[in-house]
């Protein structure tokens, strides 16, 4: 097993990585934000039908 | 043993139950994913043929092994509410459903973004990507179809056949990368079998499973807390 690291020299280093960062950072935030949305929406509804709206 | 069954057998207890796990299953769910998300993202080493476009796997592979996984578990509950007219069986695959519905679409998203630096191409229609592109189709019809009926009874068994039929396309899914040769690549990490992939990659790779598995159950326990409070003021 390779021992773990943190594997960037630099910020830039870690934002572009190798220029593969965009579709790094665009799944992960992607996932996020998707999840996200998923998550407000089941609670608002369901505070909605609590109060009886 | 009545006393396993009795929350699915009375709302009152069952939302009782609901209400009590979810925070810490959410918030445990949650703890597990940064951990993986963070320790695949920035110290896991760079893959030698990939580079750093492997991270995504992080994503994408949990994601991919959930929206099938959420597939059986509506099978079961569509089964037994044909077979045993068990009242929450509906209500449980509905509720999955969404869940699945969101799940296989991350995963087909990601995956085409992975494959862009990877294989050059964004989208192709090989086994493993049109099996789950199908996969996703079944959860928008099972939807649809649940949501167009004024029946509920009939809404719910038209949506159970439906499950059942459906769940030829998993062992398919599956199998894919082995029965056809196609341009995604077999799988990396197996329960029979040594995984393929280097431990200090696995590790965060079955922590995030874990943490996303926590979070879709909790998740589950919100949309279904949801559809009861629904069902009951219908």
């Amino acid at each position: 097993m390779e021992k773990l690291k943190f594997q960037f020299q630099s910020f830039q280093d870690l934002l572009f990585m190798e220029d593969h960062g965009i579709y790094v950072w665009g799944v992960y935030l992607a996932a996020t934000i998707l999840m996200s949305i998923f998550y407000l929406v089941i609670d608002n509804k369901l505070k909605k039908t609590k109060s009886g709206e | 043993m009545r006393n396993l069954l009795l929350p699915l057998v009375s709302v009152k207890e069952y939302i009782a139950l609901n209400q009590k796990i979810y925070p810490f299953v959410m918030l445990f769910g949650i703890f597990l994913i940064s951990i993986g998300w963070i320790t695949g993202l920035f110290f896991a080493p760079v893959d030698a043929i990939q580079g750093h476009s492997y991270r995504i796997i992080y994503i994408h592979v949990p994601m991919a092994i959930f929206s099938q996984l959420i597939y059986w578990f509506m099978a079961i509950w569509s089964f037994s509410f044909l077979v045993w007219k068990i009242k929450i069986g509906p209500l449980m695959t509905i509720s999955a459903a969404y869940i699945g519905c969101m799940v296989t679409f991350i995963a087909l998203f990601s995956g085409s973004i992975w494959g862009i630096p990877t294989w050059g191409t964004w989208w192709q229609w090989d086994a493993r990507i049109t099996s789950t592109f199908i996969l996703f189709i079944m959860y928008v019809a099972l939807l649809t179809v649940n949501g167009s009926f004024q029946n509920t009874y009939k809404a719910d068994q038209i949506t159970a056949w439906i499950t059942l039929i459906g769940v030829i396309n998993i062992p398919i899914i599956k199998k894919s990368v082995d029965w056809w040769s196609t341009l995604h690549q077999p799988a990396s990490i197996s329960l029979a079998s040594e995984s393929s992939i280097d431990l200090s990659m696995l590790i965060p790779l079955v922590i995030s499973i874990l943490g996303l598995g926590l979070f879709l159950f909790a998740l589950g326990l919100k949309v279904s807390r949801l559809l009861l409070l629904k069902y009951e003021e219908t």
